[in-house]
């Protein structure tokens, strides 16, 4: 039976999960590949570590402990929708989780990278992104929001998130160098 | 870490994942996604990436939420951190009583669950798309199905698709081409063979596809490079119909029919019957009407979900024949080594005498088509013709490392008959397929390579929303072989890219072109 998370573990508690919850929401979705998906499974995720937050041993890998809660929440997940979704096939998301695993750390460098990058976007092709990212519309409602056509909108976002991977890319090689 | 994407197709694979989070997939897309992932660790690599950055996108670009990298951790309102209120509610403490009980069987239960997943996976069998339904008349699909409307769809080896209404025109990956008429169910088999049960069908096969099989249940009959019509009912009785060519007929299995059907050959013009009583030829007269092309223009469907591709005319280069000789100058070789048609060609109806005219589009073609250019088809009326002494040019088969011989080209010809002399007219489309190269890739046409009132006044290379507009190729007419030259970007699996000739101004006589050239060029190294 786990003990109650002590209440002034609180603070320690966020500071960890703040540590890694992009990283954590990240492998959530590239296991579920569904924002809503991934913000249910990641609500539900947050509860369990804050449950089980006392079996949490202090010093060692928060975040692999906070991904393998998160993976048997997929795994529920998984189970209860699988008539309902499209889902990868288990060897698969076993696949992409190991994986994601062994990237964490680089993950690190790139979110920075990413939010650097963010920042030299225009703002009309940050408010696209910020339709179709923060507020997961479709893209032709992101189109009409934005009162382009829908192809427009399309071959911008591809060629944003293009962009976005070069500058990337050129960014962790400056931080290389 | 760095991953190299080469080993697969980046763009097919980045438009999979826009699709994937803002409009959806279907599930042969998704299918496809999975086949990806599963087989290649670069792919994974660029999708972890992908998802990675989306999920910090999603998190950091909600327009009242400053930069959490920038704020204290107590002001920040992120998703996770919105928990802090939560966790705190006397509510949250009453809830993680009981749900402690539950929260230490979740390990159990996912492992009690996880089992079954991977007795599922290790039955299932190996995907591999060897259809595409490139076009559709008045198509209407069953539910079961699962083909998205307006939209080329790759069909996997051994799933059944039925067709309630409708003409559907499905490419085989090994360059057969089936026309199915409603009602039909239809499973692709394999890359070059399918099974009809029940329905009816064309098949046009070409030389490199010889051997594709159609299956009822009664009877395989085989293509030996022809086409063929086949008609089977729910019970398998079988009508079979040859065009042109011939096609072997061989029991579907020795023993279960006792022997009812010996190996039959059947030629142009002749039809049979097989059904519980065995083979019998019957009066073509009596066979079902078996509709051999599509109406209207080539491009019935194909609605794409990614952005319009781009095509752009580069240039031309007259008076050339020895297009595969590197020792003689290319203007536009995208490539530079000084070949044309290094990673693939199409050459129509090569070689001297006889004489051949109208004859079948692929007839006599030399045909090496680069791996992401899945068929180069004729438009309705299309055929060929050579060996009526029209220039001679580089074998494009032969090795273009030493002295290269020459060969005499034929054409792609519209016959006259059918010949516009006031608007456009499609000739021949070439289909796209996976492993697009990232940068695109570039096609020659060969024209001027017989008589000039057989040429165009312009051509034009359109598709999947580009268009080059038209490009005179009657300027210089001296029979001596002009090529023209087109950059292909931001082309999708799928697309289906269009060569239409204007004869507007000139001679009325059938008009051609000679053939087609692809080439790519080389992505930038990096150290």
């Amino acid at each position: 039976m786990s003990k109650p998370p002590q209440p002034e573990r609180v603070d320690e508690f966020l500071q960890l999960l703040a540590n890694c919850e992009r990283r954590l929401y990240g492998y959530i979705l590239s296991l579920v590949q569904s924002f809503h998906d991934a913000d249910d499974i990641a609500q539900e995720t947050r509860t369990r570590l804050w449950q089980q937050f006392a079996q949490f041993e202090p010093g060692t890998d928060f975040e692999a402990w906070a991904r393998t809660i998160a993976h048997y929440q997929v795994l529920t997940f998984r189970e209860k929708t699988s008539r309902q979704r499209l889902q990868f096939k288990q060897s698969v998301v076993d696949q992409l989780a190991g994986e994601f695993a062994e990237r964490s750390e680089l993950y690190i460098d790139r979110q920075q990278a990413l939010l650097y990058c963010i920042e030299s976007v225009d703002e009309p092709s940050r408010d696209l992104l910020r339709l179709v990212y923060a507020e997961g519309l479709k893209i032709k409602e992101a189109a009409a929001r934005q009162g382009r056509t829908t192809s427009g909108a399309y071959k911008a976002l591809e060629r944003l998130r293009q962009r976005l991977q070069t500058c990337i890319e050129n960014r962790l090689a400056e931080d290389e160098t | 870490m760095s991953v190299s994407p080469d080993a697969f197709n980046l763009p097919e694979l980045s438009r999979l994942l826009l699709a994937q989070l803002t409009d959806g997939l279907s599930s042969r897309e998704h299918l496809r996604l999975e086949s990806l992932l599963e087989s290649n660790a670069a792919a994974r690599a660029v999708y972890l990436d992908y998802m990675h950055d989306s999920a910090v996108m999603r998190q950091v670009l909600h327009a009242d939420q400053p930069d959490e990298a920038e704020v204290e951790l107590h002001d920040k309102q992120s998703i996770w951190t919105a928990a802090y209120d939560m966790l705190i509610q006397p509510i949250f403490l009453s809830v993680l009583v009981s749900s402690l009980v539950i929260t230490t069987g979740v390990l159990s239960l996912a492992l009690i669950a996880a089992p079954d997943w991977r007795a599922d996976d290790g039955d299932a069998p190996p995907y591999e798309f060897v259809a595409r339904i490139e076009r559709t008349s008045g198509a209407r699909w069953s539910a079961a199905s699962d083909i998205v409307p307006n939209r080329v769809t790759d069909l996997l080896a051994g799933e059944p698709v039925e067709l309630l209404a409708g003409l559907a025109e499905l490419h085989f990956r090994d360059g057969a081409v089936v026309l199915l008429e409603a009602p039909a169910r239809f499973t692709p088999q394999t890359r070059n063979s399918g099974e009809l049960l029940p329905g009816q069908l064309t098949a046009q096969v070409p030389a490199e596809a010889v051997g594709f099989t159609i299956n009822t249940g009664r009877v395989r009959v085989v293509d030996l490079g022809t086409e063929f019509g086949v008609a089977a009912n729910e019970s398998g009785a079988t009508d079979v119909s040859v065009v042109s060519g011939e096609v072997e007929l061989y029991p579907p299995d020795e023993a279960a029919t006792g022997g009812a059907i010996r190996v039959t050959r059947i030629t142009a013009g002749q039809s049979v019957r097989i059904d519980a009583a065995g083979l019998r030829r019957v009066d073509p007269a009596a066979m079902p009407r078996f509709t051999r092309r599509l109406p209207g223009r080539a491009a019935v469907q194909h609605q794409r979900s990614g952005p319009p591709a781009e095509i752009r005319f580069v240039g031309k280069q007259l008076n050339l024949t020895a297009f595969r000789t590197p020792s003689v100058p290319k203007l536009h070789d995208a490539d530079g080594d000084g070949v044309y048609g290094t990673a693939g060609y199409y050459f129509f109806n090569m070689g001297s005498e006889p004489q051949r005219r109208n004859e079948a589009f692929s007839q006599r073609a030399r045909i090496s088509l680069p791996r992401f250019v899945v068929a180069v088809r004729p438009e309705s009326n299309t055929g060929s013709a050579g060996g009526f002494g029209y220039l001679s040019i580089d074998d494009p088969q032969a090795d273009f490392t030493g002295d290269v011989p020459e060969i005499e080209s034929g054409v792609a010809a519209l016959p006259i008959e059918y010949v516009s002399l006031e608007r456009e007219q499609n000739l021949f489309a070439i289909v796209l397929g996976d492993s697009l190269p990232e940068q695109g890739f570039r096609i020659g046409v060969l024209s001027d390579n017989l008589r000039s009132r057989n040429m165009p006044q312009a051509i034009r290379l359109s598709g999947a929303g580009g268009d080059s507009g038209p490009i005179r190729v009657d300027g210089d007419l001296n029979q001596q072989g002009d090529w023209f030259f087109f950059d292909v970007t931001d082309a999708l699996s799928g697309d289906v890219l269009t060569i239409s000739i204007d004869n507007r101004g000139t001679e009325r006589a059938s008009k051609t072109l000679g053939g087609l050239v692809f080439d790519v060029r080389p992505l930038p190294t990096t150290n």
